[in-house]
């Protein structure tokens, strides 16, 4: 009886990914080009229904920026363990593939893939807001067959 | 028999729970597309709080530790029931199902606990931020109730004003039921009347920081307290929480609309005529809302809390003096 229910249901919950921001020692380009134009009101990401939630329990997309420093690592896998699944992992910057200018230093431990599983990365330094808005877009996608595969 | 199923019909479907629920995430949803529109961008659609609710039933619930258990299971419950029995008191296209003497009173108590509600999630939550949500609100509701109570007082003098002046019976003076705040309102709503405007202009006040709407949101939606009191929320309580807060809206501005202009347009009590009068309602419950909260809350940035319990001491109390002042003059 639910199998017809199935399909707009589907439709409807993946209508809500709610973003949360999480900053691994980012040099706050990346934030800046997140927090402060791809989720503002101007590129308008609220007609997807994405809203920038401020707790990591409210989250549905996850997004990680900057290489994870070894001082914040256990504060992002505590932080990271408490958000709800499903959840849909997107990384913005080069600093999470590989550790950009920072590669080489002892205070980092990129990439990002090896401590969280890694859905959409979105790369340059730091990306356009367009770039990311793609990254949302793809994010969505992916959060909707997740929430297909959970209503299963 | 009929009679109880009729009341668990009136607490559940209409005007009850489910009626509240879809109206009242209507509102929130119309509520946002307005602010959008006004921001000049697309916005969410009309239906998005149904999304955000679906969604939120499917995630995980992650509780924390170091939560009181039973109040943390308990708390979103809290506000959905005392609004959802508030409703009971307001008559929308049928007479108020549990309207009795003093229910006037008990309304005033209910919009209160639905406030209360906020406040024990936010406590049973074992988060700094929580806290000082709570204590955030806790001062705010301080704050408004103290006009929100002579508000009340107002509209009961001015009723029994009205009731003597035009010869009601006598047992109905005092009664203190909503049935005879609108007998009393019969002959010409009390918006109408220029004394009774200051009482009114202070409750449009008092809404903002009642539903957490800007610029008096400094509770929840907070970037400095990381969503206050709704912190550690997750999953289906969240779910529970927003639906709350969704439904509190329209009982409010029902109350409001009860208050200062109720009356149906169709007389009669078929099926037809009900259907009439409460869309009717619905309608003025949501000019209330856009009034007082989509353009006030797209037009305003957050007020800080201090300013917030100064704003709220001074502004709607002395409006809602003067209107209970002008009342009790027996002026107009």
């Amino acid at each position: 009886m639910l199998g017809i229910l199935k399909k707009p249901l589907r439709k409807m919950i993946a209508g809500s990914p709610w973003v949360y921001r999480m900053n691994t020692g980012s040099c706050n380009g990346c934030d800046v080009e997140l927090a402060t134009v791809a989720l503002c009101p101007r590129y308008d990401t609220s007609r997807f229904g994405v809203k920038l939630s401020g707790s990591p329990k409210h989250a549905d997309i996850v997004v990680i920026t900057g290489p994870m420093t070894i001082r914040c690592k256990d504060a992002a896998y505590r932080i990271f363990s408490q958000i709800p699944e499903p959840k849909v992992v997107m990384t913005v910057g080069n600093c999470p593939i590989s550790g950009n200018v920072f590669q080489d230093s002892y205070a980092v431990d990129p990439p990002i893939s090896k401590h969280f599983p890694v859905d959409v990365s979105v790369a340059g330094c730091p990306p356009s807001p367009w770039a990311i808005l793609d990254g949302f877009v793809k994010c969505i996608e992916i959060w909707e067959n997740r929430i297909a595969e959970k209503l299963d | 028999m009929l009679q109880v199923l009729e009341k668990l019909f009136n607490l559940f479907v209409f005007p009850g729970f489910f009626f509240m629920a879809i109206i009242g995430l209507y509102f929130v949803g119309i509520h946002r597309k307005i602010v959008a529109r006004i921001q000049r961008r697309i916005g969410p659609p009309i239906d998005q709080p149904f999304k955000d609710f679906a969604k939120l039933m499917i995630k995980e619930d992650v509780t924390p530790q170091g939560a009181a258990k039973g109040l943390f299971t308990l708390a979103p419950y809290i506000t959905i029931i005392g609004v959802v029995i508030g409703m009971m008191f307001i008559p929308v296209g049928i007479p108020a199902p549990l309207d009795t003497a003093g229910a006037f009173l008990v309304l005033l108590y209910l919009i209160t606990a639905a406030a209360v509600g906020v406040m024990v999630a936010g406590s049973a939550s074992s988060s700094p931020y929580a806290a000082v949500g709570v204590s955030r609100e806790m001062a705010l509701v301080i704050a408004y109730d103290l006009s929100l109570i002579v508000i009340f007082l107002t509209v009961a003098v001015k009723a029994v004003a009205i009731e003597t002046a035009t010869g009601g019976a006598a047992a109905d003076l005092l009664n203190f039921s909503i049935n005879s705040i609108v007998s009393a309102q019969a002959s010409r709503p009390f918006i109408l009347d220029w004394t009774m405007l200051p009482a009114l202009l202070a409750f449009l006040m008092i809404i903002p920081a009642n539903l957490g709407l800007a610029p008096f949101d400094v509770v929840e939606a907070e970037t400095e307290i990381v969503e206050g009191p709704m912190i550690e929320f997750s999953g289906y309580r969240l779910a529970l929480l927003q639906l709350g807060s969704a439904m509190k809206a329209f009982f409010i501005c029902s109350v409001v609309v009860v208050f200062f202009f109720p009356g149906g347009i169709v007389a009669g009590a078929g099926l037809g005529s009900i259907v009439i009068n409460a869309i009717w309602h619905i309608l003025k419950a949501w000019v209330v809302y856009f009034l007082a909260g989509t353009l006030v809350s797209a037009s305003f940035g957050r007020r800080r809390v201090d300013q917030a319990v100064k704003f709220y001491l001074t502004v709607p109390l002395v409006l809602s003096i003067l209107s209970l002042g002008l009342v009790l003059a027996k002026v107009g």
